[in-house]
Order: C-alpha cells, then sequence, then structure tokens
C-alpha cells in the first residue's frame, strides 16, 4: 500500500444480537430468534477501504497490535461513529478511529429496507518487517493455533494461468463444543513458488454451515490460515496433489467479547417497561444454581419471597396475579418445590421477557405482570447433548437434525430425597423430574414447532417411601409461524393436565384436583406502511377441573351432611365440578407518526364463564414513546386497565365462594425513561401507580335469597392501591472490566426498587400494606471471566422484611384440643431486613470434541440468619423466630458436546 | 387455571414449614403443664348431643397451678350462621347476658360454677334438618367475679393471662340413637393395671411407662348401625405436671369386626403402640399427675387422672 509499510489484514464479521434492539419490534409469538433475523438481514459491506498510517513512534518501537472497533454506520452507509472498544496504545488506536472513520460502506438491510447498525471491527497493526517468515511448524506439522492474527498477505493473490484440479475442502468446529463455526475467513497460500504459478494464495469466505472450499490450486504445499470473530486463529500446513484435500479445524475461542452487529434506530418495545435478560449472562447469576428462570427473582419490581420460595411477587400483586407464559402457553407452575429449580430446562430457553405492568393488549386476564419465556430451535449441525449432575438432579439433553427440521429431548430427575436422608431428622424429601421434547420443522415457508413438556413433584416420607403430596402436569402443543413479507402470522393450540393430590399419613384426609384444559392463540401483524403496523388476534382456553376434600373418620351419623361446611364433626367431602371458558379478542396498534413518536393503542375483550357465572372484561390500554435522542434516551409512559377474572373455585358457593362475583380490575400507570450512555450500559428508570378495585375479599355477611339465608362468602369490595419507583443499571457482557481483575468479559446490574403497596378489603377495614409489600428491594450482581475458563460472581441481595399479622391470643377449642389463634392489626409488623451474598465460581475444560465445566455455588456466604417466619407455641403467648437457608453449597458438573 | 397455584401453595408452605419446624428455640409441648400457667385441658358435655327436654352437665379439665379458678359459662345459639368463635362476641350486650333460665335466650350465662346443667329446651328442628349445633364458653379468671374482671376479653373475644377463653360445640338432634362420650377404662402402669383414683407408686429418678385402655362400652358410633362405617378414629391427649413424655397425643383406631361376633379392638398408631414414658423433672419426688383426654370425632371427650408418686 502506497505510503506505508505495512500491510493490513481486516476483518469485520457480524451476529446478531439476540436480546433487546433486535426483539423489540415485534415481541412474540413470532420469535426473533437469531436464525430467524439473521435471515432478514442483509449485512453492510466495504466499498471505501482508508489505510491507517503505521504512526512512526510505533514502527520505530516495533509496536504491533489489533484495535478492537465499534463502528455506527447509518442506514446510507456513512459512518458515524467510531469507539475503540480494546486499546493496543493511544497512538495506534487513534489512527485506526480516523482510518474507519473514513469507510464507506453499502448499507444493511432488514427485511430489504436500509437501517442503521452497529458493528464489530478489528484493525491490525503489523510491521511488515516483523512478518518475515510465517511462524515456525511444531514437531508434528501443525502450527500452534492459538496465535494472534497472521502478519500479513499479498493484496492481491495472483490468479492461477490454469485451472488446477487440486483444492482443499474443510469444516470448521468450535473446540469444545462442535458446534460449526460460521462467517469465517479461510486464507490459502502456497508456502514457496510452485512451478509455473509462483507464489499462489486465495481467500475465501466459510459457509453458513462451517464449510469451507479452495478451488484451483495447483499441487504443492499450502498454508491454510482460518480466522473466525471470537476464535483463534488457526494455521495448518496442506500438501495438495492432484484432487481434494479434507481438512476439519476446532477453533479454540478467545473468550473475547462476542462480536455482534446491534441493529438500532428500529421501533422498541411495545411496553414502557419490559426487562429482557441475555441467557447467556444469567445461566451463571450466583444463587440460581445456573437456572435461568430464577434470575426472574433479581429484577426491579420483583419482591423476594419468603423462604426463597419460587413465588413471583411483581409490583406488589399477589403471585396470583402475575401470568406466566411459556411457549405463549399459561404454565401452572415455574418452579418446583420450594423454588429449587424450575421446570424447564434453561438451556432450552432462546429468551425471558419480564413485563411488569402496564402490557400489551395481547396479554390479558392479569392484574400484576406477564413473563414470557421462549424456547430456541433444536440444532441442526449435528447432534448435541450434554450431561449435568449435581447435588439435587441430574440433567440430559439431546439435540440433533431430522431432515430439515430439529429435534430435542430434555429429562431432569432429582436425587434430593437420597442427599437428605443423610441429614438426621429430617423426615420429607422432594423428589421431581420433568421432561420437554420439541421437534421444529420448516412446512409451507413458515415454521412449526411440536412440542410437549410435564413436570412431576413429590412429597415423600422419606422412612416409608410414601408420597403424601403429587403434583403432575403435562402439555403438548403444537404452534406454526409465517411471513408474508413484513405481515406475520402466528397460530398455535395445546391441551394440558395438571394433578394435584395430597393424602395424609393416616389416609384420613384427602385433597385432589383434576384439570384438563385446552388453549388457542391466533394472531396476524399487518404492516400498513412505514409508519403503521397492527395486530388483531384472539386467544382462548376452556379448563375442566374437579375438585376433591374428603375426610375419612369413620363417624357420620344418620342425617349428618357430609358438605355441610357448618357441621364441625363427621366426616367430611367437597367437591366440585368447574369449569372456565375463557374467549379473548385483542387488537393493537403500532403507529409512529415521525422519529420521534411511536404510539400503541391497544384494546381487549375477554368472555368468559366461570362456571354458571359470566363476566366480560373490556380493558383498553395506551402506550406512548417519545425518542428524545436515537438510541440514547427515550421517555415512555402507558395506562391501561387490567382485568382479571375470579378463581375458579371463588364462584361456587357450597365451596365458600360466591356464584355473583365478577372480575377483579387495576389500573396501570407508568412513567419510564431508558438512557443508553454507552452502546453495553443502559439505565433503565421507570414510575408507577396501580389503582385496584373490585378486588375478590372475604365477606362475612348473611344475605337473604330466596328466603333463605346464605352466606355470602366474598365480594367484589377490596381496594388496592401500588405506587413505586424501580431503577436498573445494567451493564452487558463485554470487555469493560475493572483492569485490576483482568477479566476478558463481564457484566453485572444494579436493581432497586422502591415500593410500597396496600390493601383495603372493605370498608370496615383501614389502608393496610399488602402480604408482600417490600419497601426497598436492592439486587447486586456481577459475574466476570477469564480467558482460561474461569469465571467468577457475586450476588448481594437486601430488602425489607415483608409485612406479617402477629398473633395477640388463642382462644382454646376443646373440640379440637387446639387453640385458635386471635390476630392482631393486619400486617402491623415485618419479618427484619433481608441480605444475603452468594457466589459461584465456574471452571471450563474443553477438549476437541466435548468440554466439562465444574462449578460451585455457595448462598448465604457470610451466614446472614435471616428471618423469614414468625412461629407461636400452641396457646399463641410466646414466639420464635424462623431462620432461613444457613451457608448452602451446591455443586455440580456438566459435560457437553 | 390460577386455582392449581392457589391450592398447592398453601400446602408447599405447609411442608416448608414442617421442614423448619425443628429450628429455633423449641417451645414447651401443651402436655407439659409448668406451675406458673393455667390450661384447659377439655370441656366436657355429658351427653355431647341432646334433643328437647335433655339434661347437660357441662365441665372441665383444668390446670391451675396457682389460687383458685373462678367459672363463667355461657351458652350461645348461633343467630346468624356464625361459627363458634365468634357467637358469644356477635350477641353480647352492656350487661351479663340472662341466665339460662325460663325463657330461652340465644345468649345466655349458664353458670359461675366449675360444672353446670342446662336443659335443653323442646324445640322442634325444621323439616329435613336432622341437627343443628350451639355453643358453651367458658371464661376462667383469678378474679371472683370474672365478668368484671373478663368484660373486655369477653367483648373482644381476646384472652389475656387472666381471662383464658373456651369453646365446646355442643349437638342438638332429634335422632334416637345420639353420640356419647367415649370412656377410657384405666391406666397401666409399668404394666400394671392402675385403680382409677388410687395413685401409683413408681421409683424416682427412673422413667416411667404407661398405656391407656379405652373402655369399648363407649364406642357408641360402631355399635350404632345407623352409620355407615365400622370404624373410627380417635384422638388421645396427654398432659402431665413432672416432666416430660415421650408422646404427648395419640391417635387410636377401633375397628369392629364384621364377622359376625361385633369384636371391638382399638390400637394406636402403628408407630405408638410401644408404651408411652414419663421423664420426671430431675430429681423430682412426690406426687406427679397425668391426665389422659380422649376425644371421638363427633364432639365426644371423656378424661381420666392417674396420679403417680416418685418415691
Amino acid at each position: 500500500m502506497a505510503g506505508s509499510s505495512i500491510f493490513f489484514f481486516l476483518f469485520f464479521f457480524f451476529f446478531l444480537l439476540l436480546s433487546a434492539p433486535a426483539r423489540a419490534q415485534d415481541p412474540p409469538p413470532p420469535a426473533d430468534d437469531a436464525q430467524a433475523v439473521r435471515a432478514r438481514v442483509e449485512y453492510p459491506k466495504l466499498v471505501k477501504f482508508v489505510p491507517a498510517p503505521y504512526p512512526e513512534a510505533a514502527r520505530k518501537e516495533k509496536r504491533e497490535g489489533v484495535v478492537f472497533l465499534s463502528v455506527d454506520i447509518d442506514d446510507t452507509g456513512k459512518v458515524t461513529a467510531v469507539k475503540v472498544v480494546r486499546s493496543v496504545a493511544p497512538d495506534l488506536d487513534e489512527a485506526a478511529v480516523a482510518a474507519v472513520t473514513q469507510f464507506e460502506f453499502t448499507p444493511a438491510k432488514l427485511d430489504g429496507k436500509p437501517i442503521a447498525v452497529t458493528v464489530p471491527l478489528s484493525y491490525p497493526f503489523k510491521l511488515k518487517d516483523a512478518a518475515t517468515g510465517a511462524p515456525a511448524a511444531d514437531t508434528n506439522g501443525k502450527p500452534p493455533a492459538d496465535e494472534p492474527p497472521p502478519d500479513s498477505y499479498t493484496p492481491d493473490p495472483v490468479p492461477p494461468r490454469r485451472d488446477f484440479p487440486g483444492r482443499i475442502t474443510g469444516t470448521l468446529w468450535r473446540f469444545g463444543q462442535r458446534t460449526r463455526v460460521t462467517d469465517s475467513t479461510v486464507v490459502v497460500a502456497s508456502t514457496e513458488e510452485l512451478p509455473e504459478v509462483g507464489r499462489v494464495q486465495k481467500r475465501v469466505f466459510g459457509g453458513d454451515d462451517g464449510t469451507f472450499n479452495v478451488k484451483n490450486l495447483p499441487p504443492g504445499e499450502y498454508e491454510v490460515i482460518v480466522e473466525a470473530p471470537g476464535f483463534f486463529v488457526q494455521r495448518k500446513t496442506v500438501t495438495v496433489a492432484d484432487g481434494p484435500r479434507s481438512v476439519e479445524y476446532f477453533l479454540k475461542a478467545t473468550g473475547e467479547p462476542i462480536y455482534i452487529t446491534i441493529i438500532t434506530g428500529r421501533a422498541l418495545a411495545r411496553e414502557v417497561t419490559r426487562y429482557a435478560v441475555r441467557l447467556e449472562e444469567i445461566l451463571n447469576i450466583p444463587g440460581t444454581q445456573g437456572d435461568a428462570l430464577r434470575s426472574i427473582q433479581n429484577m426491579p419490581g420483583v419482591a423476594r419471597a419468603p423462604f426463597g420460595l419460587g413465588l413471583i411477587v411483581v409490583r406488589g400483586s399477589a403471585p396470583r396475579d402475575t401470568r406466566i407464559f411459556f411457549e405463549g402457553f399459561e404454565i401452572p407452575q415455574l418452579f418446583h418445590f420450594f423454588g429449587l429449580t424450575s421446570v424447564i430446562n434453561s438451556d432450552l430457553l432462546s429468551k425471558i421477557e419480564f413485563v411488569p405492568g402496564n402490557f400489551s393488549a395481547r396479554y390479558g386476564r392479569a392484574m400484576g405482570g406477564i413473563i414470557d419465556v421462549s424456547v430456541r430451535k433444536a440444532k441442526t449441525d449435528g447432534w448435541h447433548g450434554y450431561l449435568d449432575i449435581d447435588l439435587w438432579d441430574t440433567a440430559a439433553l439431546l439435540e440433533g437434525p431430522v431432515g430439515k427440521g430439529g429435534i430435542a429431548l430434555s429429562v431432569r430427575r432429582s436425587y434430593i430425597d437420597s442427599v437428605l436422608r443423610l441429614i438426621p431428622g429430617i423426615e420429607l424429601a422432594p423428589v421431581y423430574y420433568d421432561y420437554q421434547a420439541m421437534f421444529d420443522y420448516p412446512i409451507l415457508g413458515g415454521d412449526f414447532k411440536l412440542m410437549s413438556f410435564g413436570a412431576d413433584d413429590r412429597i415423600m416420607f422419606l422412612e416409608k417411601d410414601e408420597t403424601p403430596y403429587i403434583t403432575i402436569s403435562h402439555k403438548l402443543t403444537a404452534q406454526y409461524r409465517k411471513r408474508f413479507g413484513e405481515d406475520r402470522l402466528f397460530a398455535s393450540a395445546g391441551v394440558a393436565l395438571f394433578n394435584l393430590s395430597f393424602l395424609n399419613d393416616d389416609q384420613t384426609f384427602r385433597l385432589s384436583l383434576e384439570t384438563q384444559q385446552a388453549e388457542w392463540r391466533m394472531e396476524y401483524l399487518h404492516q400498513f406502511n412505514s409508519t403503521l403496523s397492527a395486530t388483531a388476534g384472539f386467544d382462548g382456553n376452556f379448563a375442566r377441573g374437579l375438585f376433591s376434600l374428603s375426610t375419612r373418620f369413620g363417624g357420620n351419623r344418620e342425617g349428618s351432611d357430609e358438605g355441610d361446611i357448618n357441621n364441625p364433626f363427621g366426616d367430611k367431602k367437597f367437591e366440585f365440578d368447574g369449569y372456565i371458558l375463557a374467549n379473548s379478542f385483542f387488537t393493537e396498534a403500532n403507529w409512529h407518526p415521525d422519529k420521534r413518536w411511536t404510539f400503541i393503542p391497544g384494546l381487549r375483550l375477554d368472555l368468559l364463564r366461570v362456571g354458571e357465572t359470566e363476566v366480560a372484561m373490556l380493558d383498553p390500554r395506551l402506550t406512548v414513546r417519545y425518542c428524545v435522542k436515537p438510541d440514547k434516551l427515550s421517555i415512555n409512559a402507558g395506562v391501561g386497565l387490567y382485568s382479571q377474572e375470579m378463581e375458579i373455585q371463588e364462584v361456587y358457593q357450597d365451596f365458600l365462594g360466591n356464584p355473583r362475583l365478577t372480575s377483579n380490575k387495576s389500573l396501570h400507570t407508568t412513567l419510564g425513561t431508558t438512557i443508553k450512555p454507552l452502546p453495553a450500559v443502559s439505565i433503565e428508570s421507570a414510575v408507577f401507580y396501580k389503582h385496584l378495585f373490585d378486588l375478590v375479599t372475604a365477606s362475612d355477611r348473611v344475605l337473604m335469597i330466596q328466603g333463605e339465608q346464605v352466606r355470602e362468602n366474598l365480594r367484589n369490595q377490596g381496594y388496592g392501591r401500588v405506587y413505586g419507583l424501580e431503577l436498573l443499571l445494567k451493564k452487558e457482557s463485554d470487555a469493560l472490566c475493572p483492569p485490576f481483575l483482568g477479566m476478558n468479559k463481564c457484566f453485572g446490574w444494579l436493581s432497586y426498587t422502591l415500593s410500597r403497596s396496600e390493601r383495603k378489603e372493605s370498608d370496615q377495614i383501614d389502608w393496610h400494606v399488602f402480604t408482600f409489600d417490600q419497601t426497598h428491594i436492592l439486587t447486586a450482581i456481577f459475574s466476570g471471566q477469564w480467558r482460561n475458563g474461569w469465571q467468577a460472581g457475586f450476588r448481594f441481595r437486601l430488602s425489607t422484611g415483608i409485612p406479617l399479622t402477629p398473633f395477640i391470643g388463642g382462644i382454646y377449642d376443646s373440640d379440637s384440643n387446639r387453640y385458635q389463634g386471635i390476630q392482631g392489626a393486619l400486617n402491623s409488623e415485618r419479618l427484619p431486613l433481608f441480605h444475603q451474598l452468594d457466589i459461584r465460581v465456574d471452571k471450563k475444560f474443553e477438549f476437541q470434541r466435548w468440554s466439562l465445566t465444574a462449578y460451585i455455588d455457595i448462598q448465604n456466604v457470610y451466614y446472614n440468619k435471616a428471618t423469614e417466619f414468625i412461629d407461636y407455641n400452641f396457646n399463641y403467648t410466646k414466639r420464635r423466630t424462623i431462620e432461613g437457608l444457613p451457608i448452602f453449597p451446591s455443586f455440580g458438573v456438566k459435560g457437553e458436546f | 387455571m390460577h386455582t392449581k397455584l392457589q391450592i398447592a401453595m398453601p400446602i408447599v408452605m405447609a411442608i416448608v414449614f414442617l421442614f423448619n419446624a425443628n429450628c429455633g428455640d423449641d417451645f414447651r409441648p401443651a402436655g407439659q403443664l409448668v406451675d406458673d400457667e393455667a390450661q384447659v385441658l377439655g370441656i366436657r358435655a355429658e351427653p355431647p348431643e341432646v334433643g328437647g327436654g335433655d339434661t347437660l352437665t357441662v365441665d372441665s379439665l383444668v390446670h391451675w397451678p396457682q389460687g383458685e379458678a373462678h367459672y363463667l359459662w355461657f351458652l350461645c345459639i348461633p343467630t346468624n350462621l356464625e361459627q363458634v368463635q365468634s357467637c358469644v362476641k356477635s350477641q353480647i350486650g352492656d350487661a351479663l347476658p340472662p341466665p339460662c333460665e325460663g325463657a330461652m335466650a340465644t345468649l345466655c350465662t349458664a353458670g359461675t360454677d366449675p360444672t353446670f346443667t342446662w336443659t335443653a329446651p323442646p324445640i322442634p328442628l325444621p323439616e329435613g334438618v336432622t341437627e343443628v349445633f350451639f355453643f358453651v364458653q367458658q371464661v376462667l379468671s383469678s378474679s371472683p367475679d370474672v365478668w368484671a374482671a373478663c368484660e373486655k376479653a369477653i367483648r373482644n373475644n381476646l384472652p389475656t393471662a387472666d381471662c383464658l377463653i373456651s369453646l365446646k360445640t355442643v349437638t342438638f338432634s332429634n335422632r334416637e340413637i345420639k353420640n356419647l362420650n367415649p370412656l377410657i377404662s384405666h391406666f397401666v402402669v409399668n404394666e400394671a393395671i392402675a385403680t382409677p383414683g388410687e395413685a401409683v407408686v413408681v421409683t424416682a429418678g427412673e422413667k416411667a411407662s404407661f398405656n391407656v385402655v379405652i373402655d369399648h362400652a363407649g364406642l357408641d358410633e360402631l355399635t350404632d348401625e345407623s352409620t355407615s362405617t365400622n370404624f373410627i378414629f380417635m384422638d388421645m391427649d396427654f398432659f402431665t405436671t413432672c416432666g416430660t413424655l415421650d408422646r404427648y397425643d395419640e391417635q387410636w383406631y377401633c375397628e369392629m369386626a364384621l364377622d359376625g361376633t361385633r369384636e371391638i379392638t382399638c390400637v394406636a398408631d402403628d408407630d405408638e403402640e410401644a408404651p408411652n414414658n414419663i421423664k420426671p423433672r430431675k430429681d423430682w419426688t412426690g406426687e406427679c399427675v397425668v391426665h389422659a383426654v380422649l376425644r371421638d370425632n363427633l364432639g365426644g371427650i371423656t378424661w381420666l387422672t392417674q396420679e403417680l408418686s416418685f418415691m
């Protein structure tokens, strides 16, 4: 190159960021997983290259290195900003930035339309004199694998003068994982002057299937150099004769931040606040035992559940007010017993989205928040799997291609009971398993997915091997999604059963619930023009539940009614065969008249029949977004009505219910901002106010209905109000880490919620704090990786203790020989402040075709004796505190291929 | 369906509580009676089920270690589907309710002695109704004027250290054969039959073991052919003044053979067939009392007290 003795080796590669920006425009159901988005993206191509002059001082001092850059390219292909992600030296950084700023590209396109993007780019500085001679081959004839980028290449490869049959084909695998490496650059250079053609050098790009093919090579010895973002350069010497030569490369990851292309300037989420998490980050959050879904409990607005139970308490709402969707279907339970682990294998997930309030009209029948969990597609680049063994359970996963599609099977089985048997005094232990099976296949230009998943939880008496408590759930779903240009269709249907039974030790008390359920959903998104799109659809479910509660002491008398709740004596049997039929219709528009304003109005109508009670719920909603500075600062506001039907058993008079009930309602208002001071740093804040009304609460009134006294039992008479502030400071995984730690990438977040949740069950009761109210909730998480496979992190949590209602005395009931506790003022006390530190250390050992990860996860490192519960003596005259977990270690190993 | 979680979570919470129930400082079991705390161990209505014109006698088993206990009894008939706990509270007026004599009020004062008797008025039950329930409320105090001392506690339904409130349900029915209280035959102490009312001498400093024998004559639930089953579960609770017991409660299972012999057998739970052991407090000598209180599941109750002399 003129004016320079250097030769550069430049590469940039593109991966789409799977998280918020990529999926922001169109939240599920059409799962914008990486592959799907990728297929729609046309990447920018370099059309004008400007070489960076080698700084004279660096040349004299023989300083070399690769400057890693982040380049913003606008929708015309012009470079608008260049940032140094990893510095070499100020003078080299400056030269690289100055050169790259003058680059020109073809614009990136999404669905054919130019878009702005941010791409990673590395600019190497290598002195030509230092490049004399390729790195020496080792004694096996193989060059060292872990080397910096190659020194230099002839800028204009010499074309062969005639055709040769020789060629080199190869496949690129990720070392230790056997996944195919895409977006590679392969350079083949003869190691010496060849007869007739002289020196030969060719460069090709690897395919999406991880293969490459270099043709037309004269016989001779070649050095094959493989470059791929995120991997060490590999060199191999290959001798080519008159024919093809096949090679395999296993590329070791550098551990550098994953190269990503951030698509910017797209429409943002429909909701005011939507927290999305990247799975590669949250899988190793301390205290979660590698369970991605448990990370939800670290999000802003989510209160800590007592005992660490898997209850999700969102913005001061009851756990039952938040709906949890898995692939668009509600799941009856997210966690196995005690929140030990989730019922879904975290490795199958593609994303977790959490909307604490003001959610889209696409979802309804909930007054709290929404958690939407999606699964990825099965891998199709070969058979993969793993075996994960820890202290509590073992999980296995196997997945691979089937025709044009893929299949994945996952099973987990606990053996916590065997561990607990070793601890004296433990009589009960949980036993659980879960499974997921999925099959993806492209059909008629769309994606079809068939899924089955389920879980089985049992409590076992260790000495008797009896299981008094069992829950079983199974679900089968089918879904289809397809794009028609910019329009999208999603349709799904599923059937499920959920059974629960409880039988006491003497078999005198039996409780059972058997439910069957069918669900459906269909929606269509139509893009009218560049500023307006709309979604319309319907969903619904039919659920039938047979509930039975019976006692068997052998003492019913003539004339006794075992269904009479007022009869304190004799055997009891309560049953109801109830059902819910729900048909819901929704529509939502997305209108952004200019680059700053976005309006998202929505309307949802839910028509329900709960037992013999009919309910109609009409919920209008609106979200408005004002973009103050594109990609830097936006202000969002939302208001909407959110209705939730009563529980099924609440409408059955014989089951202490009231068939005259109607729905619970809440009005959500949120004002939020999103600030992105740096590409990988975001600050999200929200203030919210929620007004709840028509809440179903207990009533002791006795009504006269058709001349008979009837207990009212329940009534829509309760109120609630919740207000607060949420703050999330988040740093995504990248190389900007504290230098003294020596990490090559790290991530972390600081989440704080200040809130107050109050209830007023009736006009006779004063406002009081809600049972799950927590004034302060603080979570700090940090985790980082080193190049040698080590990873370590911590999680610190601090939260106000939950309220509790004290017992101030007890009345002796001679019929049962029990004291009936008399409660004091409702929620007038609180448990002490909770705080806990958890740490986690992982070490990954990589072998050519598989890898092994070992970890230890320690909860409550400094042993804070947190009070989780207040217990009373038999006559409520004394009380004591029940503490939560002591120092709680968990460790395991995971081998994957 | 939200139902699933709503039902499952309380059960899970209960199980979690069980896991942690042995954490923290232990409480004194209810069956371990102490010298500085009064306690009601049972209220008995004899018979537990009455019809119109039947006379009822009510007494109680009370541990009152210091001073003298004074009694105040109420009878309360629910008028508005009230439950046992709220019956008196919801009907109490400005003054002490009228006595339960003559014209029957729905809330009346049944007496101020350790026992009281009352004759049920001949009230016909509505057609199709076999039984109704009314409630006995006992208030105990060290003060001779219980009403004056405990009026606030009664109105608030909130007991205090000197105003103990206890409840008992009584069945009013038009059945010909009514439920009877169960009966305890005798104690077996150190494998020897103890004569009711007589103290048994045991060795000081050593454990004493005992069993209780149920009198099958009190098992009308099995002999009454109107019942639909040939078995019944009963609860036996133990109380002692001088130490600790291996078990403070047992569940008993009584069954009548259907082979024509109609023979009745009663056994405690499988795990509890072994004799119960009483371990006196260190250096305990002298009298010790063990109460056995037996309840059927229809409101019947009885008790038997056995005195032990540690010498």
